[in-house]
């Protein structure tokens, strides 16, 4: 019941920031967070000099069966630790581009089969190693080959060699060309360890941050690395992580001052925090949206018309004002965020229209439908409730939905992607490139396609445009995508949800960061605290 | 009474080997697998087996079985399924954490319940009877979690006395750990004083009806002096059994309070365990529960019996 | 554990007394009939959203409205139904089950008593929330699984009073008159068994129909509880409780709705085992 949030997640593809999309955005470095933003004291401002020292504590999700292997890491904890031990081979910037972290450069050879990487010189390791290529090359491998166990292995599938040119040059060989493969690297799966390291209860990484306990599923505690080479980075003397699953408790640990952070904060608390003055509100706009998929193998909603009537019986609006209240923006059945430079923006937005449902419904030749809709507390808390929404939206349309609340444990595995489902419910963390999203949930032979949707003409583009390098033909290839989704596939997709995160009036270099909750994972390295 | 102690530990000895058995099937029948849970939506079905491998979960039931109950023999408690520790280990922090908690939640309200239930029953029909009553129906009425969260919400968020989190740290004082303990044994003791207080009173009030208490009240003796010397005696057998139901109670409570307050102990490792599917951890838990509620069941019958030897011939 | 232990007194002094089991009975009453006459009396489907989340009491909502914006009033009126035929099912079966074969144990006696009474207490050696937890786990949520997974625990507590009320009685001398008589073991534990422990019972009844209902409220906690829509009152206190940090009420209504019905048969159940036993 504590795990709010699918844990696949690997940072959104970063951009523009503003929630209220485009017409913002273009008003460059906005603030997500709305009206208040400005305000807050916390966030970053130029003439600031950051302070070193003090404790930075943060609530956060977990349990008893995390580690601190990047591998097989679990929940919000495995996310936040990994950036606050590890480094990564490039890191998505504040400002929303790849930057370079152990990878000082990188390049393509024509076709986007062959990568050269060139690798930072002089980074320690904790334990005072200096890190080479082949802890590099060790660090890729783990996530390769039959025995892997790792999360990434199938986003590592498509590497066929991994080389060592030099000291600190390695070549990367791809059975099929991917103009975006650095933006692999920057999941928290693929953080760099030493080579041949194991010891996961006593981690080694380059970070900011040397881990000095870890009691899984309690805390863990973190001093500063003294030698580390990133400059102007990871101020906070010593770090804790306490693991707070309860949501009241949670927020209440923020209110009475116990903690400094906190992510993935329910909208329901933003006002109550904002009007308190006990802590400052982050929204981040990103790639996190809702998904109701219907499984299109499964009449009758094999039948794109039923799926038109769908997309067509759910009220947006509403559910971005109740339950997110206002924290995000409605979607329109497509995976790409708004704030994403690949957004389509020519793509009209599907209403709630129930006599355009009830339209299609007959074009299909049904009077009505009725259908089970599976929600769980383990996708995001309250599913069911938005469910309830969809429910009394659709009824209007003569769709009657029933919902089901399944229970956390058993949801992801048991019913989701359970082919004789009609319709479930899941989150989106969005992903770094629209490729790497398409591929992983729209494709025809995509591991989690949980609508059971295919179509050869979309997996013909996905793949040409993933090895094309122009990006005017990027762009046609992904905005023709985007339009087939939109549609023609099983999903319908309610709303996109900010990333809220909170901080005790003490911390300071906050920034609205779309690629995931806590500034996209890395508040450890970047925030200061006030004295 | 030697044969007697000897045949009930043979079957609390039993008894604890069923539950090994029923915790097991509870474990094989649960759907879904470690996993799948720990990759989550990651996870595709080469990963998975290769973790289920690495873990020897291609062994048959019977054999994993076997293999638990010999390493239990010999005091192993198997590896975590989900990171590999010892669950020796993970346990050994959390099973001190419980205790402490469960003991200062039973220290308080053990007495507490006493001390109500005799002043309800010595003053039956008295605004102390009323007012214990009323308190008492109404603690028993209310959800845990939802004293909890008022708790919180009054003693931690608005006045700031007490901290909402009661994970200890190490290097506090007694005094400081105290501090961090003092709303989750609140919650405790709250819900589980009720339910013993009311038995309490609803014993003495029937052994004050019996003919010795009216010949000693004839006789004029002080009450008090009745309530110590007859009454008390008298009522050993049902206390007795209240306490170990009070420890019971607070048993069930852990399970709630260490998930508000996060507290690091069994109830919290269990259900963290049940959602993720870490069977050999959720057995051992439960096979720590079972024979600690076995053992309490057991000491309260054989005082049941010490007290009151018809019973020993119905059995 | 002997017979005395779970029943209250009567209350004494019948002046004062009165007014509370009165109230009580009211309460229940009324608690009864709005479970019963739901669809008439609540003003609101319970589903629907009618206002904005958290409003306060008032303004055509007389209990304020939930956390998504449904009115409180028809909430509560519909958790009745849910709540009370929930606990009223768990407690019925439970007794169904838990006093025949309690009562059984205790006349028979012997390996018969043995196996039923070792069975119930290796079901008993693990904390109820956590046997739920598991079960549920195995089986999966649904309102035919939850009744019969509270109804198996509650009935194991029901077997252990009804075989101590049984074992006691059995030692009793109106027990072995009955057996010089040579009344067979079916009828005395149903003729001179059985109304003896009735009083005792109708209390456990009372108590259990309460457990029952903060049962499922610990549930829900859990995540395990009713399917929404519909909603069970501890439910309620669950999805409303983020209204507290905020100094809302919203939880408070289901809360007190439950801590009045419980102490309502509470003292019903009190009264009508003191009437049973004659004191």
């Amino acid at each position: 019941m504590t795990d709010q949030k699918r844990p696949a997640a690997v940072p959104a593809r970063p951009r523009a920031i503003s929630r209220r999309g485009l017409l913002q955005s273009a008003a460059a470095f906005g603030l997500a967070s709305g009206a208040g933003g400005l305000l807050l004291p916390g966030v970053a401002r130029a003439q600031e000099v950051p302070q070193s020292g003090g404790t930075l504590r943060a609530g956060i999700l977990g349990a008893s069966s995390n580690t601190n292997d990047p591998a097989l890491r679990q929940d919000e904890f495995g996310v936040m630790a990994a950036y606050t031990t590890f480094n990564h081979l490039v890191e998505i910037a504040p400002d929303k581009t790849l930057a370079p972290e152990l990878a000082e450069s990188w390049e393509a050879a024509p076709g986007a089969k062959e990568w050269v990487f060139n690798l930072r010189k002089g980074v320690e390791f904790h334990d005072g190693r200096t890190m080479t290529a082949d802890d590099v090359i060790y660090s890729i491998n783990r996530h390769r080959g039959e025995a892997s166990q790792s999360g990434a292995k199938a986003l590592m599938a498509a590497i066929e060699e991994v080389e060592k040119l030099g000291s600190h040059q390695i070549r990367i060989r791809l059975a099929s060309g991917n103009a975006d493969l650095p933006w692999n690297f920057s999941g928290d799966h693929m953080a760099i360890v030493p080579d041949g390291f194991d010891n996961w209860m006593k981690p080694v990484g380059t970070g900011g941050y040397v881990q000095t306990s870890f009691e899984p599923g309690v805390r863990a505690t973190w001093e500063r690395n003294p030698n580390y080479w990133k400059e102007g980075r990871a101020h906070v003397g010593e770090v804790e992580f306490l693991v707070l699953n309860d949501p009241q408790a949670r927020i209440a640990a923020l209110q009475s001052g116990q903690i400094d952070a906190l992510g993935l904060v329910d909208p329901v608390a933003v006002e109550m925090l904002k009007g308190s003055g006990a802590a400052q509100v982050v929204n981040s706009a990103g790639g996190q949206f809702w998904s109701y998929a219907a499984n299109c193998k499964l009449a009758p909603f094999d039948n794109v018309n039923v799926r038109r009537a769908l997309k067509h019986g759910i009220d947006r609006q509403k559910i971005l004002d109740i339950v997110l209240r206002g924290n995000g923006r409605i979607g329109n059945d497509q995976p790409v965020a708004a704030t994403d430079p690949l957004f389509n923006t020519e793509l009209g937005q599907t209403p709630y229209d129930p006599e355009k449902a009830r339209y299609y419904l007959k074009e299909a030749g049904l009077d009505g439908l009725s259908l089970q809709l599976d929600t769980s507390d383990a996708t995001y808390a309250g599913s069911a409730n938005v469910g309830q929404l969809y429910r009394q939206a659709a009824q209007e349309a003569g769709i009657g939905i029933e919902v089901m609340r399944q229970p956390a444990d058993g949801y992801w595995d048991q019913i989701w992607l359970n082919p004789s489902r009609q319709m479930t419910s899941g989150v989106w963390m969005g992903r770094p490139t629209v490729d790497m999203l398409m591929s992983t949930i729209f494709a025809g032979d995509a591991p989690w396609n949980e609508a059971f949707w295919s179509d050869p003409r979309f997996d013909g583009i996905l793949v040409e445009a993933r090895a094309e390098l122009d990006p005017a033909k990027r762009k046609e290839m992904y905005w023709e995508l985007q339009s087939i989704i939109h549609a023609d596939a099983g999903h319908v997709i309610p709303v996109f949800a900010d990333f809220i995160d909170a901080y005790s009036p003490r911390v300071r270099g906050l920034m609205p960061t779309p690629s995931w909750y806590l500034m996209g994972a890395r508040f450890t390295e970047r925030v200061w605290l006030a004295s | 009474m030697g044969r007697l102690i000897l045949r009930r530990g043979g079957t609390g000895g039993l008894l604890v080997l069923a539950s090994t058995l029923l915790l097991f099937l509870a474990g094989e029948m649960m759907p879904g697998d470690f996993a799948s849970k720990l990759l989550g939506a990651s996870a595709t079905p080469e990963t998975v087996e290769a973790l289920r491998l690495s873990r020897g979960l291609d062994a048959s039931p019977a054999a994993r079985y076997l293999a638990w109950l010999g390493g239990l023999l010999h005091g192993d408690l198997g590896l975590s399924l989900t990171n590999g520790r010892e669950i020796g280990a993970l346990i050994a922090s959390r099973l001190g954490n419980t205790l402490l908690l469960a003991g200062l939640a039973a220290a308080v309200a053990v007495p507490l319940a006493l001390a109500l239930g005799t002043l309800a029953a010595v003053f039956r029909d008295s605004w102390i009877d009323r007012a214990v009553l009323v308190l008492t129906m109404v603690t028993v009425a209310t959800p845990e979690f939802f004293f909890a969260y008022v708790a919180i919400a009054v003693l931690a968020v608005e006045l700031n006395w007490l901290p909402s989190i009661s994970i200890p740290r190490p290097g506090m004082s007694v005094w400081e750990v105290l501090q961090v303990l003092v709303l989750p044994v609140l919650t405790l003791v709250v819900t589980s004083t009720a339910h013993v207080a009311r038995m309490t009173r609803a014993s003495i009030v029937a052994a004050m009806e019996q003919d010795y208490v009216g010949t000693a009240m004839l006789k004029g003796l002080p009450r008090g002096r009745i309530v110590l010397r007859h009454i008390l005696p008298n009522v050993a057998a049902p206390v007795s059994a209240v306490v170990v139901m009070t420890l019971a109670d607070i048993v069930v409570g852990l399970i709630i309070v260490e998930t508000i307050f996060a507290y690091p102990g069994m109830g919290q490792l269990m259900v963290d365990s049940v959602a993720k599917r870490d069977i050999t951890v959720v057995q051992a838990c439960g096979l720590i529960f079972a024979a600690t509620y076995i053992f309490l069941n057991m000491a309260a019958d054989m005082l049941a019996i010490a007290f009151n030897p018809r019973l020993r011939s119905a059995r | 554990m002997s017979l005395h232990d779970i029943t209250a007194p009567p209350l004494r002094a019948p002046g004062f007394a009165r007014l509370p089991v009165l109230a009580a009975a009211a309460f229940c009453l009324a608690c009864l009939a709005a479970a019963v006459a739901a669809p008439v009396l609540a003003p609101h489907d319970p589903a629907d959203l009618v206002a904005l989340p958290w409003q306060p009491p008032g303004d055509g909502f007389l209990l304020g409205t939930d956390q998504l914006g449904r009115d409180m009033l028809s909430r509560i009126i519909w958790g009745a139904r849910v709540s009370i035929g929930l606990s009223a099912a768990i407690t019925a079966l439970a007794f169904a089950f838990g006093v025949p074969a309690g009562l059984a144990a205790a006349v028979l006696g012997g390996w018969a008593d043995q196996a039923m009474s070792r069975t119930v207490d290796l079901f008993m050696a693990l904390p109820p929330l956590i046997l739920a937890l598991l079960a549920l786990s195995v089986t999966g949520t649904s309102l035919v699984t939850l009744t019969l997974v509270a109804a198996f625990l509650a009935a194991l507590r029901v077997f252990r009073l009804s075989r101590a009320l049984g074992v006691d009685l059995a030692t009793r001398d109106f027990v072995d008159i009955a057996r010089l008589r040579g009344e067979g073991t079916l009828r005395i534990a149903a003729c001179e068994i059985l109304p003896n422990a009735a009083g005792p019972l109708i209390a456990e009844a009372g108590l259990r129909f309460v457990f029952a209902f903060l049962f499922v409220a610990s549930l829900s906690f859990l995540g395990l509880g009713v399917q929404p829509p519909m909603a069970d009152w501890g439910g309620m206190v669950r999805e409303n409780a983020g209204a507290l940090n905020y100094g809302g009420i919203a939880p408070l209504v289901p809360a007190a709705a439950i801590a009045l019905l419980a102490i309502s048969v509470n003292l019903l159940g009190d009264r009508a085992a003191g009437g049973r036993t004659g004191r």
